[in-house]
């Protein structure tokens, strides 16, 4: 009896789910590729008597990658080779050549790791009886790879959604690999129904990685205190945080530019509303990847705009100021629905990140949509307007369901651990050898009828 | 045997969500029939109404209001109700554009048969050329004929010239914030002002039609005329500058590009610098540009394997590793969209 697995490439935000889910459904071991088996993992398999096993040391010694993908390699260079795209339409506008050498670069460093990856999953496939596949995204090189893997195998699989898709799901991110896609609330589908995806796969659960929220917002005041006491803000002025942005330059819709234009739009809106008198106090919450540009790039923005306010700049403690803040202003980001969680009043900053596009939230969620040229007076009416704010936060009220499931309820683990169950359980139960047969002929002429009918 | 594990996650199905509104697909088909419109744009559709009657009612003139749709044998109605108007009298009549309507069913193509059969049994659809002639015998002079409603939709999800577009949530949401945001509301009676109503017939499902109870049949062939000649209109600078205030917000301006985008695949004729103005113009094109270099570089992504069994490693397409940066490296180095600021 081989030992039962479970494959994760949960991030660590996702990984309470994993820990309720083993709590109901034990299991030997968890194989994650190394960057996931992070330390939280170890303590919940620790925890629940498993064994974490590393994906890439499932491969045999002495493998070697490249030989392993030279002959994948070959077809492809081959295939660039041969190709004639220059009457593919808009791709083959201008020059084709760079097409060709663009696609043979990420070949050559895309593919590689993939075979590895692969050959690895094959590995772990032999030696244990995989009961479940669950992913935090299926769009970076390897997550996507693997998720294929596990549909190809026909393990159960489970995409836990890395965010609430507020923007429509475009070019890399317009597909559906695994199995069941948990989404945090019925706004999450939304994008995914519209490219035809069947509803029967999509589940609304909330965000395991907000669940916290539902204990922090009843620390307000103490959350308050301290972060204006660590950055030596004043008690009595209202707090309006600002969450970044970035341009990721994958859809043609990107003006490549957020970060910087975004950044520049807040801080007018700052100025504007200082030169009016109106008091608060500006926070600007990077992300950590930014963290070192970021600071540059606002100071050399607070320079050209003269503004006299000062700017405090941060790239920790995200989720408190989201529960601490009196406003927050984000670009179509999940950081406005972890308002919506916290009950603090939100602005959404239109008009810098992308080109023209649907809005991010319905007209009744009570997050304020503003432009740069109108985000000053909506801040102010934000600060000075507390039925206005009142008005808001009871519009959240009645449509938080629709962005999360639950709420603030913190049980959002504990529906994605369901989820989780359910599939494990769904895997085919053993077949007798006549079934096994027969399943291996109609496999067969599936594959001989796709191979007549369409383009392999 | 293992106990079954209550399912505490929301499947997603459109007869029940978490929230306290039914679906919003399941809303948008249940009210469809072929003089409603979806709730979020009642108000508008009313405003849009009122406004033309407006337009069209001169002070101390009295002004009949009737309707020809639904009436299968309109000409009649048409003359009935002129009957009762005194001399040179003003009539204002709602009816549906059987232009539009074809021209949807062509665009839908063969694979729309109900839809084929549903729009034969609507009653009331006019043509201009029946207009003159229903005109003439009916001794009225045609004053005005003003398409409208380029967002209220077509009678039934089949038969609207934004079907792709009503089909989607994104377009639902869109349409949601009409009643929060009256720059919105300007916006869209703006453009059926300005450029819907001095588009012809096939532009829109719905038409109000002005006539007067005079003979003058040299004014009913000229008015004809005009409709057949493919003339688009230009809008003045003053006019352009006020579109351009209106398409300032980043959702105006979403709703402005995709009711123009849609406006131009019935009236091919009809060009974005006649409307927007050469800045904004630029703008709407690089938009529109934007979504087909989205679909080319997704298609391209792909297809270019295909035919390639050798790709396969443990059954799996290695080329799923490729994607995601090269969707990056095409915008950046083949498109060069990043270059300089958009």
């Amino acid at each position: 009896m081989r030992p039962t697995a479970v494959i994760s490439y949960l991030w660590d935000k996702h990984l309470g789910a994993l820990d309720e889910f083993l709590a109901q459904f034990p299991v030997d071991t968890v194989i994650a590729p190394r960057a996931y088996c992070y330390e939280r993992l170890e303590q919940i398999a620790a925890a629940r008597g498993c064994a974490v096993v590393v994906l890439e040391e499932l491969l045999p010694p002495g493998y070697a990658r490249d030989r392993e993908a030279r002959k994948v390699l070959g077809a492809l260079r081959a295939q660039i080779r041969g190709s004639d795209w220059s009457s593919s339409g808009v791709i083959g506008e201008g020059d084709v050549d760079t097409v060709r050498r663009i696609v043979r670069q990420r070949v050559g460093a895309e593919v590689p790791p993939a075979v590895e990856l692969l050959d690895a999953l094959n590995a772990a496939w032999t030696a244990h009886d995989i009961r479940l596949f669950v992913t935090t995204e299926d769009v970076i090189p390897l997550s996507k790879t693997a998720a294929a893997w596990a549909r190809k195998r026909q393990v159960p699989s489970l995409h836990v959604a890395h965010s609430l898709a507020l923007v429509d799901p475009y070019t890399v991110h317009a597909h559906l690999l695994t199995d069941v896609l948990a989404v945090y609330g019925p706004r999450g589908a939304e994008g995914y129904l519209d490219l035809g995806i069947d509803p029967a796969r999509i589940v609304a659960t909330g965000n395991p990685a907000w669940d916290d929220y539902a204990s922090m917002r009843q620390d307000r005041d103490a959350l308050r205190t301290q972060l204006l006491a660590k950055h030596g803000l004043e008690h009595d002025l209202p707090v309006v945080v600002f969450g970044t942005t970035w341009s990721a330059h994958l859809t043609a819709l990107d003006t490549g530019d957020a970060h910087r234009r975004a950044l520049a739009a807040f801080v007018a809106a700052c100025a504007d509303l200082d030169r009016r008198g109106v008091r608060f106090s500006a926070v600007v919450k990077d992300r950590p990847s930014n963290s070192d540009v970021g600071e540059e790039a606002l100071a050399s923005i607070l320079a050209e705009s003269g503004a006299r306010a000062r700017v405090v700049h941060t790239s920790e403690d995200g989720p408190q100021w989201a529960v601490a803040a009196d406003v927050l202003v984000a670009v179509d980001s999940n950081y406005l629905v972890e308002a919506m969680l916290c009950g603090t009043p939100a602005v959404n900053l239109a008009g810098t990140a992308m080109l023209p596009m649907p809005p991010a939230f319905d007209g009744a969620a009570g997050v304020v949509e503003a432009d740069p040229g109108t985000l000053a007076v909506r801040l102010r009416e934000l600060i000075e307007d507390p039925d206005l704010r009142d008005r808001q936060l009871a519009r959240f009220a009645r449509r938080l369901e629709h962005y999360h499931v639950g709420g603030a309820d913190g049980r959002a683990a504990h529906r994605v651990a369901a989820q989780m169950v359910r599939l494990a359980q769904t895997r085919p139960a053993r077949r007798s050898l006549r079934q096994r047969l027969r399943q291996r002929l109609r496999h067969t002429r599936d594959v001989v009828v796709a191979k007549i009918g369409k383009e392999r | 045997m293992r106990q079954p594990v209550p399912n505490a996650g929301h499947a997603l199905r459109l007869s029940s969500t978490a929230g306290p509104e039914p679906a919003a697909i399941e809303t948008a088909q249940a009210l469809w029939d072929h003089d409603a419109v979806l709730p979020e744009l009642a108000g508008l559709a009313e405003a849009i109404e009122a406004d033309i009657v407006a337009r069209h009612s001169a002070t101390g003139r009295p002004v009949e209001r009737g309707t020809l749709v639904g009436r299968r044998r309109w000409p009649a109605e048409l003359a009935k109700l002129a009957g009762r108007l005194p001399a040179s009298g003003r009539l204002i009549v709602d009816a549906l554009s059987r232009d539009h309507l074809d021209a949807v069913v062509r665009a839908r193509g063969h694979s729309s048969a109900s839809a084929v059969r549903r729009a034969r049994r609507l009653r009331g659809l006019v043509s201009p050329a029946e207009l003159a002639a229903a005109a003439e015998t009916a001794d009225l002079a045609i004053v005005d004929v003003v398409p409208y409603g380029a967002l209220l939709g077509g009678p039934e999800p089949e038969l609207s010239h934004l079907a792709a577009l009503e089909r989607t949530h994104r377009w639902r949401r869109t349409l949601s914030w009409l009643p929060e945001d009256p720059g919105l509301t300007g916006l869209v009676l703006f453009l059926e002002r300005a450029v819907v109503a001095r588009l012809p017939t096939v532009v829109t499902h719905r038409m109000m039609i002005v006539v007067e109870k005079r003979r003058d049949p040299e004014s009913n062939q000229a008015w004809l005329r005009r409709e057949g000649s493919g003339d688009e209109p230009a809008l003045s600078g003053e006019l352009r500058a006020e579109l351009d205030r209106l398409l300032e917000p980043a959702h105006a301006r979403y709703l402005g590009f995709a009711l123009l985008d849609a406006a131009q695949r019935l009236v091919p004729t009809l060009g974005a610098t006649e409307v927007l103005g050469p800045a904004r113009s630029d703008e709407y094109l690089t938009w529109r540009r934007a979504h087909d270099i989205d679909d080319a570089v997704t298609s391209f992504v792909r297809d270019w394997p295909r035919g390639r069994p050798a790709r396969f490693r443990r059954g799996v397409d290695t080329t799923h590793a490729v994607d995601y940066h090269l969707v990056a490296d095409l915008l950046e180095q083949h498109f060069r969209l990043f270059d300089e600021e958009r």
